[in-house]
């Protein structure tokens, strides 16, 4: 089973607004360099979607509603979601804030009947938290995913294992999961352009073209998926970004705004119990060419003084030949074990940390910082 | 200059100083290996600036003088000559440099000897004597606990400690400390340095005579030189503060336990073939009364366990380890049995042989999520 909530942001910011209600609601950064996250369903009419420029989109739909998006109220918001989901499936594997695999598998004795279990379900989402809910149930994950957002919004579609095959045959190829952009473009210069296509295609012919690919595209072409709802996938990475309002070229001025993002991830990964092995940069130039440069440390870390070491390192290293858009860090290779420490310089050091987090938790993240910091736009 | 040697001795040579040619010289001239011809000897310099070496050999010197060679062609061109004696002529026109054995042979362009920083014999007012097989055990048993990180220096050196005739060997990454202790026949004083991780490996290398012998040491505050043989080393002292190790060894510990050391080194090295090595290799250690149950989990491989038979006196224990940590002190435990002490899982342990109180290895555990 998957669940899909509906223009997540959105739908919780009219719910908050009875005056955004029926309304085009667009979330996402207000400056014009900004992103849409959600577009509501009646601002998406305007032809707003999500991840199109601020800019554009105020071109389209003048009379929108915009609101700056408030990540900390949409994660509180998907954490009473899951509270409900929870009573519904014993596994959840969690995709975002409002999208999660439910693995209903074994249930048959306890659900009679399927449609009026998902009811339930939206119900419960509808009544408690005011939100709604597109729910797809079928054979494996791949098809349930697809069936949430057949009848979107408010959906609800169960797909049956006989006539997922052919309910699926005209859907164009980039449903198929793993189908991007590039590997669509090769699809098509192939001459495929439904999943039916695909599922009658030989596959010597695919595995020449795409190679290890070919066998998850046939299987899935035909409805197949084998993967299983992952309960507890571990988080990959912990990064931050942040896109400029005026591109930047000074050193001191890109040294800062590490030091920044360098603080920002070191605390995200100490709160959520994680070292990272591997630090990685991200360089957005104006021209929009996009850079990354990673390093392996030789000891996993979460402090900011070595993530904004490693971090100004790998930036030093790069060519600059154009002015900054968008900067990020990255901590990978991620590790919840830590290993300790025999002198007590190093305790010293993570008792210094274990306040300044103490703080952060109980104010919020902005009480403390570098000095260096402060003046900084917000 | 033109003198002749036995190649052999040449090949050794050149591979002993070979380790201080620089592979980023700041100059060029430090690429090279230094060449002098003197007295029936012919002595063989190269230089970084942090490491000097310095070998002689006999040579039967025609024609007295010096020359700077590239020390990387030197090196692979000597290697390889086919016959047992070398012989070497320089041309003072054209600054090359003959090199002839057996039916090969080689003209090379030279470096200005010149410009070569010779190495000078280190006079601090601190020296004293050392066995080399001595001062290779203090070595062996401890270097390989040494840190690469260099952003902390003083944990990638050696720390060298003398009180009198007592001298100890102490290294740690901060993590796991080795420490070993040996006797010298003749000191009185106190010394205190850290040797780079690099230099101690190096003399270990080098020191293999097969009679022991008498290395002399002499130290500056930053310097330090090393005297055997036909070998002069000259090196840099790392500077800074070596943390205090004594704090660091518990000084009781309420599980004790006695294991094979062969077994136990081989069970850790099976088990630990399937644990996460960019996630501190962990293995747990589930010690009960009569056994040491060995357990790895790598979610993206598969499991791994193995028991050995142990003798505990104490509380039985739940701990996990980084299982390098553990089988790099096992394989430099020559005795039969080792001691494995310990607290709680998440307090410092003690690896050491049985029969032996001069090596105590400090190791800590991993807190595992």
């Amino acid at each position: 089973m998957h669940v899909d909530m509906d223009a997540f942001f959105a739908a919780i910011e009219q719910r908050d607004h009875a005056e955004y209600r029926n309304k085009p609601v667009i979330v996402g950064g207000l400056s014009n360099r900004g992103v849409v996250s959600t577009a509501s369903y009646e601002a998406r009419q305007f032809g707003v979607f999500s991840a199109m420029s601020m800019a554009e989109a105020r071109k389209r739909c003048p009379d929108g509603i915009f609101v700056s998006t408030n990540h900390h109220h949409y994660s509180d918001v998907s954490r009473q979601i899951f509270n409900i989901f929870a009573d519904f499936a014993p596994s959840i594997e969690p995709l975002s804030l409002d999208e999660a695999f439910m693995d209903v598998s074994g249930m048959e004795k306890l659900v009679q009947d399927w449609r009026e279990y998902a009811l339930k379900l939206k119900k419960r989402v509808e009544n408690e938290i005011g939100l709604v809910a597109s729910v797809g149930i079928a054979p494996n994950k791949f098809l349930a995913k697809l069936a949430s957002d057949l009848e979107k919004p408010n959906g609800l579609v169960i797909i049956q294992k006989e006539n997922a095959k052919n309910l699926i045959k005209d859907l164009p190829i980039r449903s198929l999961w793993g189908v991007g952009k590039k590997t669509a473009v090769q699809l098509q210069a192939l001459g495929f352009y439904t999943v039916g296509q695909i599922a009658t295609a030989e596959l010597g012919f695919l595995v020449q073209h795409f190679g290890n690919l070919a066998y998850r595209l046939l299987e899935l072409a035909n409805g197949r998926d084998d993967r299983e709802v992952e309960t507890d996938r571990l988080t990959q990475s912990i990064g931050n970004e942040i896109t400029f309002d005026q591109d930047l070229l000074n050193r001191t001025q890109v040294e800062k705004e590490l030091l920044a993002l360098a603080e920002k991830v070191g605390w995200r990964l100490r709160t959520e119990g994680y070292a990272a092995r591997t630090i990685t940069i991200k360089i957005r130039f104006a021209s929009f060419a996009t850079i990354t440069r990673s390093q392996t440390l030789l000891e996993a870390t979460n402090f900011d003084e070595d993530i904004y070491r490693t971090a100004v390192k790998l930036y030093k290293k790069c060519a600059i030949t154009e002015k900054i858009r968008l900067l990020g860090i990255t901590g990978n290779q991620l590790s919840l074990n830590e290993q300790f420490n025999l002198f007590e310089e190093d305790a010293k050091k993570k008792s210094l940390y274990g306040t300044l987090d103490q703080l952060k938790g109980r104010f919020g993240e902005k009480i403390i910082t570098k000095a260096k910091l402060l003046n900084s736009k917000d | 200059m033109k003198f002749s040697c036995k190649k052999e001795q040449l090949v050794h040579a050149v591979q002993i100083v070979q380790k201080a040619v620089s592979s980023k010289p700041q100059m060029p001239i430090l690429s090279g290996i230094y060449l002098n011809a003197f007295d029936n000897t012919l002595e063989l310099q190269a230089t970084d600036y942090e490491l000097g070496i310095s070998c002689k050999i006999d040579a039967q010197i025609d024609e007295p003088g010096a020359i700077v060679l590239s020390g990387r062609y030197f090196q692979e061109v000597v290697r390889r000559l086919p016959g047992e004696m070398v012989e070497i002529v320089t041309s003072r026109e054209d600054h090359t440099l003959k090199i002839t054995s057996n039916t090969a042979q080689f003209n090379l362009l030279s470096l200005p000897a010149a410009e070569f920083p010779v190495l000078y014999p280190l006079d601090g007012n601190t020296t004293f004597k050392i066995r080399d097989n001595v001062f290779r055990e203090l070595i062996k048993k401890t270097v390989f606990a040494c840190s690469q990180d260099e952003a902390r220096p003083v944990f990638t050196g050696g720390l060298l400690e003398v009180t009198n005739s007592d001298v100890m060997m102490v290294a740690t990454n901060t993590h796991r400390l080795a420490i070993k202790k040996e006797y010298l026949d003749e000191f009185n004083g106190e010394i205190k340095i850290i040797i780079p991780s690099k230099i101690l490996m190096e003399l270990a290398r080098i020191m293999v005579a097969e009679v022991p012998s008498d290395v002399i040491v002499n130290c500056t505050r930053n310097q330090i030189s090393f005297t055997f043989d036909n070998v002069y080393i000259i090196s840099r002292l790392i500077e800074g503060q070596f943390p205090d190790y004594k704090r660091v060894i518990p000084e009781a510990f309420t599980t004790e336990i006695i294991l094979n050391t062969d077994a136990f080194s081989s069970a850790v090295e099976r088990v630990s073939l399937i644990s996460r090595s960019g996630d501190y290799n962990v293995i747990r250690l589930s010690f009960n009364e009569k056994s040491v149950m060995i357990t790895s989990n790598n979610p993206d491989i598969g499991k791994a366990e193995e028991s050995v038979d142990i003798t505990l006196s104490g509380k039985e224990l739940d701990i996990a380890f980084n299982a390098k940590y553990v089988t790099d002190i096992l394989k430099n435990i020559d005795s039969e049995k080792i001691y494995f002490s310990l607290n709680t899982p998440l307090s410092p342990a003690s690896i050491r042989p049985c029969d032996d109180d001069t090596y105590n290895y400090i190791i800590t555990p991993v807190r595992t999520s």
